[in-house]
């Protein structure tokens, strides 16, 4: 068996990586993101029992598998043509608001807010989430683990596991709620909403007394005004499970409007010869480039774009928090990419909201859970929004429900030209007459991060995160500096393979 | 000793199961141990650790640099360094042990870690590739001899210890049937 040290800047394939090519005169003029790509997954779904779906397509995905989950279970209602009981809807609303209040905590605390908690000079190696518990004490760290235990605890009563859910089926779920499981669901909403409401006090303390910070974020680094989208109620106010998707522009104004079924009508996609990850845009306007502004296709998705696309939120501590956001911000919409993270937290307050209004509803013990279905099934489309934007699955079936056909739109697809004009954003502001600072490679991750997005997160290999390398190329495309994660600190030695203790 | 084995991957991405196929080899030759397969990535894996007091854990890696199946013998203190920021939302092995115990869960002491260097872990399919799969038997025999896991062990047999604590005189081979 071999011996192998794994430190920041030991290279295993599978790393993210950034082109940053310079003008003549030494400033940025084209970024790009590369991420690897995963393949395959639509041949590898044709001729499987479209039925399969819910539980496969939580394989996609280990950090979101309850939203491919109830992506999938909503295109299978769509595609046998089956209305689920009412009792079956809120069962699915509740498991999947206690799910996007988990996933947004998480994130927040540990992989977004080490920015701002930790700062964002900090060694690279003190932020992360033992640099947040050392700065904001035991107490809160233990909060966090806690609030997180309870909701999975609500995933694992209706989904009979957390990381592979198995609680839907078309018309329905499998497993109504009992008495008993729905005081624990109300327990854990109620530590829930009391713990959202923590997380913005703290991040008004730690973030919006901080001057530095509130430049940052309002700063032209990290804006782009773009078109926002993401799912809305009738009364246009934001909704994780279900509606219909609205479209705003740049100013504000309703652009469009639109069920899931009629996605193709206006959401096209696009390859670029550079990557393997597509990218979504506006079919009406059209791909004008990676540019912002209201000529351009580009669209935005995920928690601010949410914000941004609905009149306000359904339950009203969220609401006010909503309020507040567009007020210190200089009202709607609001275009600073960095703004993700406070519109995180006011969409995780409405999750345990939700999550308590529904846990409290007579209705949520009916045993009335499912609709049969009887029609021929062909063809499906079930739209949710995913912690990380509006998902979409499009399947067709022969006559015995076998899949003929797949195609997923999923969340980071719809940030992914976004994401590339925040690179390039970052790296132009940064980069000054050839000059490469080191502090670039952290300040390009963070307009990254807020996006949090999904890429390859499929695998779990070793060292079970995606790494980014940052290169730089003059106009003659010679490579003048390359950057590592780490390199801008002390880091230990990167001996890659070292001692062989015996050999396979 | 609590003793918990985790196979670590997504058995629908190619080599990126192999850490779930040599853990289910591992529990097909001895049913006594606990082995648990998971799909789940950062903070998750604490749920299955919290109470051992000895864990293993079988993933894939992807050095580029070794040969397809070579075993890795990693300790904790071998991920400390990449213990850095995650762009995306993965918080590696070492950062999760760690959080765990610095909050006060009772977390193993003894952790070690296997990792397989693998082909492909970004195509979607339920086997590993072909130069995988036919060493995942072979693997899950040198992690469970190294790691004295044989349901032997229980007898005190010589057989299945490390190689280097094993006797010098080594006993007949047997023919095989």
């Amino acid at each position: 068996m071999k011996k192998i040290t794994i430190d920041p800047i030991t290279r295993l394939e599978g790393h993210g990586k950034i082109e940053i090519f310079l003008n003549e005169a030494g400033n940025c003029e084209k970024a790009y993101l590369q991420i690897p790509e995963l393949r395959g997954f639509e041949q590898f779904s044709i001729g499987r029992a479209a039925e399969e779906m819910p539980r496969i397509t939580t394989m996609i995905c280990g950090v979101c598998p309850t939203a491919h989950h109830m992506a999938a279970t909503k295109a299978l209602d769509d595609l046998f043509k089956v209305e689920p009981t009412s009792a079956a809807k809120k069962i699915r609303e509740l498991m999947y608001s206690a799910f996007q209040a988990e996933d947004h905590l998480l994130h927040f605390f540990f992989l977004g807010g080490p920015d701002f908690i930790v700062g964002p000079q900090a060694p690279a190696r003190e932020r992360n989430i033992l640099g947040v518990i050392a700065k904001v004490g035991i107490d809160t760290g233990s909060k966090v683990i806690e609030v997180r235990k309870r909701l999975r605890n609500v995933l694992r009563i209706i989904g009979g596991k957390p990381v592979m859910p198995s609680a839907g089926l078309p018309g329905g779920v499998s497993k109504g709620i009992n008495e008993e499981e729905k005081q624990t669901i109300i327990e854990a909403g109620e530590y829930a909403v009391e713990f959202c409401q923590f997380a913005l006090e703290f991040f008004d303390d730690i973030v919006l007394k901080n001057k530095d910070y509130v430049e940052l974020i309002t700063g032209d680094t990290y804006q782009h005004r773009t078109y926002y989208m993401g799912l809305v109620d009738k009364n246009n106010k934001v909704n994780f499970y279900d509606g219909l998707i609205r479209v705003v522009d740049p100013n504000g104004k309703e652009f469009a409007k639109f069920k899931g079924q009629d996605y193709l009508d206006h959401i096209e996609e696009r390859v670029e010869p550079w990557t393997y990850v597509k990218f979504s845009y506006l079919k009406q306007l059209g791909w004008k480039g990676f540019v912002d502004g209201e000529q351009s296709g580009v669209f935005r998705v995920a928690p601010l774009a949410r914000l941004n696309a609905a009149d306000g939120m359904a339950t009203p501590l969220a609401q006010q928090a909503y309020e507040k956001m567009y007020s210190v911000l200089g009202g709607k919409p609001v275009h600073s990419t960095l703004a993700y993270h406070w519109a995180r937290l006011v969409e995780a307050l409405y999750a345990s909201e939700r999550l308590l209004e529904l846990a409290r509803d007579p209705e949520i013990t009916s045993k009335d859970i499912i609709n049969l279905p009887t029609e021929t099934p062909r063809e499906g489309v079930g739209v949710v929004e995913a912690p990380r934007g509006t998902l979409i699955h499009h399947y067709k079936t022969d006559d015995e429900g076998i899949l003929t056909d797949v195609n997923l739109i999923v969340a980071t697809q719809n940030n992914s030209a976004a994401i590339n004009m925040s690179i390039e954003r970052a790296a132009k502001s940064l980069i000054k007459d050839g000059e490469v600072p080191n502090g670039i490679l952290n300040m390009i991750e963070m307009a990254f991060r807020a996006y949090d997005p999904c890429h390859a997160c499929a695998t779990h290999s070793l060292p079970g995160r995606m790494a980014l390398d940052v290169n730089v190329y003059d106009t003659k495309r010679k490579l003048i500096k390359r950057l590592q994660k780490n390199s801008c600190t002390t880091s230990t030695s990167g001996d890659g393979v070292g001692e062989a203790v015996s050999n396979t | 000793m609590k003793t918990i084995i985790l196979g670590i991957g997504n058995p629908i991405l190619s080599d990126d199961g192999v850490g779930i196929k040599i853990a289910q080899q591992i529990k097909e030759r001895n049913p006594d141990l606990k082995v648990v397969e998971t799909g789940g990535v950062g903070i998750n894996l604490l749920d299955h650790v919290i109470g051992y007091d000895r864990l293993i854990i079988i993933d894939s890696i992807k050095t580029g640099d070794g040969t397809i199946g070579d075993i890795y013998k990693l300790d904790l203190d071998d991920l400390d360094a990449s213990m850095d920021l995650t762009p995306s939302h993965g918080m590696n092995i070492a950062t999760t042990l760690r959080l765990g115990h610095g909050l006060g869960y009772d977390t193993p002491a003894q952790i070690r870690i296997y990792a397989i260097e693998i082909l492909d872990n970004t195509t979607f399919r339920e086997s590993c590739t072909k130069e995988i799969e036919r060493q995942i038997p072979t693997i899950a025999g040198k992690i469970m001899r190294e790691e004295q896991l044989c349901a032997i062990h229980t007898l005190g047999s010589p057989l299945c210890q490390p190689l280097q604590n094993r006797p010098v005189s080594k006993p007949k081979p047997r023919r095989a049937r």
